[in-house]
């Protein structure tokens, strides 16, 4: 009985210093990722980089519904290569399930055969949460693997594929016929495309594929919803987590293949904003943005109509939808937009000040007029509201002013006046911001001319 | 034993279990709080009051920090907007690339929060990473240092907060490409050891000065920011030896010599008739990666004879490369002792190379972020064994470069050693 304190202390030591073993290296969640071990004999040999070639094809090709979600997890690692994803996803036993590592599928490529191997065993087990890893396949490296992976997808109800096969009959023989043969398998259609054909023929025959697209073809299956399938929800949601990493490359990667998932992506994001702990993250906030923004559908619109509203001191997330509501020229964002005006955070109202403009909202002059006016404010919220009040109408205060800052402005002013100018107009009319305005007259009369 | 004793001893049991659990709880772990994309662990927010702070740029800070000021109007940090260096149409396009706005510009750190990605701020741009970006959260500035008399009418509002001078406020930024992450594998990360140094300690070295007007320090920390762009600094950062091995001698013995390591090579090139050059690039100086940092860096071993002319010929380059070059090998991944075999032209002659990486002796079985790199870790050494093509004096550099196209002229030379052959 003397022993029993010490034991229990040994015990709490043995599973404190455990639990803290699985050191965190990439994992965004709230728990360390601790790595699962594969043991299933099929999953390893799929991995074995030092088996047989025919041996891991053998093993994929037989993988059946009933499979291991190790086997599975191989069918989704071997898919992957560098030319796709310079990170990978590696399940883990971690509260959001996944961590990222560096790809190790890189060097000349000697697994194509694999990779589309593993995408076709995945379509045809109607995997779903490998939407992700598909749609990152349609960048792989290798024609072929692109193909099957643009199948793959319209097995699983979408089509987004669909271009990566019209753009691969250009290509060289094999990934050319691949090609076709998909498209022909899921149109149903022959449009004449033949390998062997001359040029003239084969164009004839893509241009006629490319009008099949334009007719917006429908995939046989319903695509997979939210909340329809908790694996892929799951991997969802970690893609969200991702946005808020610090490291660049990971969150582009997770960026990338949100907005590739369209609508189904804001689904997620808005699911991880709404999670009271993830959704707090302020970086994570920021650049959900930019995916709503690239997806810009009602939900997206909506959302970030909401990110601007909040009143909180979320300030670089709101900047940013103002941002993003003027790069979508959302007429219903005005009203927010013109509240945000008055804010105190500068980077807000400078984003609202140029989103107005790039809407167009006349109602915004007057308030645009008063930040252009005053000189206690930053030198670019002056030029932002000049650029904005121009866009929105003629303004010949706004006109001076930047022809003034043009030549007699400093030179990081200068730089960036005329980058927005530039963006706005696209073109410098000659004008160099590396030297002086007053050296430049020709420049700036063009620009008089131009802004009139 | 007596039970005073007994009692004694397991209530100094369980107080030590208690602080023990606490210490594996909640610290120590800096991969966490690097790592965890919500800021978990990082430090509190610094004390916030009701006193207005009026300071908008960061020229007003020179009232009082002149000296500070000066050494960062110096430094990259506060060129990180306009130099032309990023503004190059293959990197950031003149910032139009606006993913990387965010680091080249960035709000208050301690605001956005700690090991978060930065986010881009819309005014004063033009003064880069400046004094707001590490020290402003709302209406105070955070100082790591005990304030002075003079602190309480002090225009920019200091309060004391220690965790500023902490390496989660540099990571968001340098930790682009694990460059932190690197440092906490080598012996400089490791808390409990001899030779622990954190960022500071090289990259803002105590100087002469107060450093802020009417305080009686001796020394502050620099705010130039010695790095990459500095060659002083870059020249302590890689040893280079070489030694000749003459015909029949036995290369183990020679490496040893050379290098203090117990390597054993392959028996075909344990020894050889002809005279060979051993040489060792040695990561000694740098507590991370060398080269380190984005990507664009790349450090190049060059040698120069007689034969090869003034161009001279690279051995060996260290570099992670670029993402969108999936196609390289690195054919050192996974495979430390193990002798790769490699040929250069030289003087008309084609010349093999035998390169061994050896691991450093400091936890040699550290994780390695990216396979492809063929960055030097931390201690980390890579040995080049040849016949050289003629009887000449091989002239030996090694050249620091900020991108990989840079040629050898336009780089920094680190390290150069002449081998003379007898």
């Amino acid at each position: 009985m003397t022993r029993s304190p010490l034991l229990a202390l040994c015990l709490l030591f043995a599973l404190v210093s455990c639990s803290d073993d699985s050191a965190p290296v990439d994992s965004p969640g709230r728990q360390k990722s601790v790595d699962i071990v594969v043991t299933d004999p099929t999953a390893l040999l799929i991995l074995d980089e030092e088996a047989g070639l025919d041996a891991r094809l053998d093993a994929i090709d037989g993988v059946g519904p009933d499979a291991p979600h190790q086997v599975l997890d191989a069918l989704l690692r071997v898919m992957k290569d560098r030319s796709q994803l310079a990170f990978i996803t590696v399940r883990d036993e971690s509260d959001l399930g996944y961590h990222v590592e560096e790809s190790p599928y890189g060097g000349v490529d000697t697994r194509a055969e694999l990779r589309w191997s593993a995408i076709i065993a995945v379509e045809k087990l109607g995997l779903v949460e490998a939407l992700p890893d598909l749609l990152a396949a349609l960048h792989d490296r290798h024609g072929v693997v692109r193909n099957h992976a643009a199948r793959a997808l319209w097995k699983l109800g979408y089509a987004t594929g669909l271009p990566v096969l019209v753009k691969a009959l250009e290509a060289r023989a094999f990934e050319n016929e691949t090609a076709n043969r998909i498209l022909e398998e899921i149109s149903g259609e022959d449009l004449g495309f033949d390998t062997d054909a001359g040029w003239v023929r084969k164009s004839e025959a893509i241009a006629r594929w490319r009008a099949w697209i334009e007719k917006d073809p429908a995939p046989p299956t319903k695509r997979t919803g939210f909340g329809e399938d908790e694996e892929l929800d799951r991997r969802g949601r970690f893609l969200v987590a991702m946005l808020g990493q610090h490291q660049f490359l990971f969150m582009e990667q997770a960026r990338r293949t949100l907005i590739e998932l369209g609508p189904l992506g804001v689904h997620y994001i808005e699911s991880v904003l709404d999670d009271p702990e993830l959704g707090a993250n302020t970086t994570l906030r920021a650049y959900s943005v930019q995916v709503l923004r690239d997806v810009a559908n009602d939900a997206a619109r909506a959302r970030l109509r909401r990110m601007l509203a909040d009143g909180d001191e979320d300030v670089a997330a709101r900047a940013r939808a103002a941002d993003a509501l003027g790069a979508i020229a959302d007429r219903d964002a005005a009203g927010p937009l013109g509240e945000a005006l008055s804010a105190r955070d500068e980077s807000l109202v400078i984003a609202s000040a140029r989103a107005l403009g790039l809407i167009a909202v006349e109602s915004a002059t007057p308030a645009l007029e008063g930040k252009l006016a005053d000189e206690r404010a930053s030198a670019r919220l002056r030029r932002t509201a000049a650029i904005s009040l121009l866009r929105i109408g003629s303004s010949a205060a706004a006109r001076e002013h930047i022809l003034d800052r043009l030549e007699n402005g400093p030179l990081h002013e200068r730089a960036d006046l005329i980058e927005m100018l530039e963006e706005w107009k696209g073109a410098t009319h000659g004008y160099d911001p590396n030297e002086p305005g007053s050296e430049q007259p020709a420049a700036i009369s063009a620009w008089r001319t131009a802004l009139k | 034993m007596s039970p005073a004793v007994r009692l004694a001893l397991v209530a100094l049991l369980v107080v030590g279990s208690g602080a023990m659990f606490v210490y594996i709880s909640t610290g120590e772990n800096d991969n966490a709080v690097i790592n965890d994309a919500r800021g978990q662990g990082a430090a509190p927010f610094p004390p916030t009051n009701s006193r207005p702070m009026d300071l908008v740029d960061c020229a007003q800070c020179a009232e009082c920090h002149q000296e500070i000021y000066d050494e960062w109007l110096g430094s990259h940090h506060a060129f990180s907007w306009l130099n032309p260096e990023p503004r190059r149409p293959e990197l950031s396009n003149n910032f139009k690339n606006k993913d990387c706005i965010p680091c080249h510009a960035p709000r208050p750190m301690i605001e956005v929060g700690y090991g978060l990605r930065p986010l881009e701020r819309e005014t004063r741009r033009e003064t880069g990473v400046d004094c707001f970006t590490c020290h402003k959260y709302k209406n105070v500035m955070a100082a790591s240092n005990r304030l002075g008399r003079g602190a309480a009418a002090a225009p920019c509002n200091p309060v004391e907060w220690a965790p500023v001078a902490e390496i989660q406020l540099c990571a968001p930024c340098h930790d682009q490409h694990k460059v932190q992450q690197d440092w906490m594998l080598s012996r400089f990360g490791d808390h409990s050891s001899a030779t622990f140094q954190d960022c500071n300690d090289c990259h803002m070295p105590a100087v002469a000065g107060p450093g802020t007007k009417g305080v009686s320090r001796k020394t502050h920390r620099s705010h130039a920011f010695p790095g990459g762009h500095d060659a002083t600094i870059l020249r302590t950062s890689a040893t280079l030896r070489a030694a000749v091995v003459a015909p029949g001698a036995s290369l183990k013995a020679t490496v040893a010599s050379l290098t203090g390591r117990d390597w054993v090579p392959p028996s075909e090139l344990e020894s050889s008739d002809a005279r060979r050059v051993l040489i060792e690039v040695k990561n000694t100086g740098v507590g991370h990666n060398f080269p380190a940092d984005e990507r664009h860096r790349a450090v190049d071993l060059v040698a120069r004879s007689g034969a090869s002319g003034p161009a001279g010929v690279r051995l060996t380059r260290f570099r992670n490369p670029y993402r969108h070059e999936f196609e390289m090998l690195n054919p050192f991944e996974g495979r430390a002792g193990e002798v790769i075999s490699s040929e250069v032209v030289w003087g008309g002659r084609t010349v093999s190379l035998a390169q061994v990486r050896l691991l450093p002796e400091y936890n040699p079985d550290r994780k390695v972020f990216y396979p492809k790199s063929t960055q030097l870790h931390a201690g980390e050494s890579r040995l080049i064994v040849f016949t050289p093509p003629a009887d000449e004096k091989i002239d030996l550099s090694l050249y620091y470069k900020l991108n990989p196209y840079l040629p050898d002229d336009e780089a920094v030379e680190t390290n150069t050693l002449a081998v003379e052959l007898p």
